[in-house]
């Protein structure tokens, strides 16, 4: 529920640069560390991740909101696994046009977080509530936490690019207008059609962060308690069904270097 | 996401965009990008557009599909230009111009070439295994898409997905993607044995197709430079250039037009009796 949905070329270049410089980075940091052991998961981790975009066609309410069981993708490969297949994940989608391609690095980094905090956040509502909660409740909760806090990264990522589109341009003032502006001139007297943007003389508008945020918050919301219900009820209905895979996933990954 | 749609019309297509190379036409895809990206021009967002929306026609695919698939992230932009709102359309068609024309050229390179020969692309510059994880995922992406449409089949037919029945809905369709899962981990272990069997050593086989060039590698090409040189060229030259992106507007137009009628010609005269 928390990609970031801003399209190319809304946010400045530093932080989309920033975003796949860090993302790179851990790319080649789990690749490296990668041992036959861990590539043996190349599989799993290929059929989670199509798990994850098969999840991501469901759409549970008309207005686009889906799910990304990056938590139970977290839950089962683990945090740098996981994380490579939030990249893979992201890159196919943009690929399909589904968000921006430049904003990969970033979508990674915070689907890549939900997956890993899910990972944590499970480990740690099973030691601090042990078998008084089911399996099913305790990813539920572990997914409405990661999913509030990705979220709030998502947010904070926004806030730090605090530009107006706008205002990027040295020309900027020439495509800020007012539609009573727009004047279409006699295409003969210039030799030529012509579509003039009169600039506006304005003071630089602030980034209406506050609102981003309510919306993205209020929104959000519904998104992370579906996603946590659904991600609850399919770790207890797998936990019922088969209980040796999600503590096979367990061991594996914590033999894993 | 019409998935099995994408790979279908990717593989079954015989346009110039089907026959370029991979490397063209990720350039190209890219090229574009980078020109939405710069451009800070309502009129050279939407000639951008217009031009990828002209290349996706001429490709004799089912154009209207695809330019409904792209126009996805606009919703998504909606949000965001609603929360950037100050007062004029500009920003707003700006942020929704930016999406629709960036997804335009991702899909146009999507919908035009062979998912094998994209990710060869990318071994160029990302890990191997990063690469052999993007086919690995995108293989097992159809046969999951297989299976969850018959489970949703399933569940339709047994009444496990009645209207209104919000609850019992979501108990079922989870139970349905918890099955799914569970399909996929066996799934997976299977391919992982066969991948052994086979000798994988981290390192999956690929078309070499991918780098072929051939005359046809100029049209993409000359659409990614087209698309920066006039985004670069709004934003160097300003109201210099303001003067004539009407013309370049009407000459989208009429490539999106030209388009269609080149699509459009040969099945008229062959369906005529």
């Amino acid at each position: 529920m928390s990609h970031i949905h801003i399209p190319d070329g809304v946010l400045p270049a530093w932080i989309i640069l920033a975003g796949w410089a860090l993302t790179g980075l851990l790319l080649v940091l789990v690749t490296r560390r990668m041992e036959a052991a861990e590539r043996r998961r190349l599989p799993l981790l290929g059929m989670v991740s199509a798990l994850m975009l098969v999840g991501m066609t469901v759409e549970l309410v008309p207005i686009g909101y889906h799910i990304n069981l990056s938590v139970i993708a977290g839950i089962l490969l683990g945090p740098a696994l996981a994380f490579l297949a939030a990249f893979v994940v992201d890159l196919i989608l943009a690929l399909f046009g589904h968000g921006g391609i430049t904003v990969v690095g970033l979508n990674t980094l915070v689907i890549g977080a939900e997956a890993a905090l899910g990972y944590y956040a499970f480990r740690a509502f099973s030691r601090l509530l042990g078998q008084r909660a089911s399996a099913g409740l305790r990813a539920g909760l572990a997914t409405a936490l990661s999913l509030l806090l990705s979220t709030l990264l998502m947010i904070g990522l926004v806030a730090v690019s605090t530009v107006n589109p706008g205002q990027q341009a040295p020309h900027a003032a020439a495509v800020e207008v007012e539609p009573d502006r727009l004047v279409l001139r006699n295409p003969l007297g210039e030799g030529l059609v012509v579509l003039e943007l009169q600039p506006v003389e304005e003071e630089a508008r602030a980034l209406d962060l506050a609102t981003f945020a309510r919306l993205v918050l209020a929104l959000g919301a519904v998104g992370w308690t579906l996603e946590a219900v659904l991600t609850g009820l399919i770790v207890g209905y797998v936990r019922r069904l088969r209980p040796d895979l999600l503590e096979a996933g367990a061991r594996e990954r914590d033999s894993a270097p | 996401m019409d998935i099995a749609a994408i790979d279908f019309w990717a593989n079954s297509g015989r346009s110039v965009f089907h026959r370029a190379s991979a490397l063209s036409k990720t350039v190209g895809a890219l090229l574009v990008v980078a020109g939405v990206v710069l451009s800070l021009d309502v009129v050279v967002l939407a000639t951008i557009y217009l031009a990828l929306a002209a290349a996706v026609v001429s490709t004799r695919l089912p154009a209207r599909r695809i330019l409904l698939i792209g126009a996805y992230p606009a919703v998504f932009a909606l949000l965001f230009a609603l929360s950037r709102w100050d007062g004029t359309w500009i920003t707003p068609a700006m942020i929704l111009l930016k999406a629709l024309a960036a997804a335009l050229a991702m899909l146009l390179l999507i919908t035009t070439t062979p998912y094998p020969l994209v990710f060869a692309t990318f071994r160029r510059f990302l890990p191997g295994v990063v690469v052999d994880a993007l086919f690995l995922t995108y293989r097992s992406l159809f046969l999951l898409l297989d299976l969850f449409g018959h489970l949703l089949t399933a569940l339709r037919l047994r009444g496990g997905l009645a209207p209104h029945a919000y609850a019992r809905n979501a108990r079922n369709l989870a139970q349905g993607l918890g099955l799914l899962l569970i399909r996929a981990l066996d799934l997976s272990e299977r391919m992982s044995d066969v991948l052994r069997l086979r000798g994988y050593r981290g390192h999956l086989g690929e078309a070499r197709r991918w780098r072929a060039l051939s005359r046809y590698d100029l049209i993409p090409i000359l659409l990614g430079l087209g698309a920066l040189s006039l985004a670069l060229a709004s934003r160097l030259l300003g109201q210099t250039l303001g003067g004539y992106n009407g013309l370049v507007l009407l000459l989208a137009l009429l490539a999106v037009l030209a388009s269609a009628g080149y699509a459009h010609w040969p099945a008229r005269t062959k369906g005529s009796p």
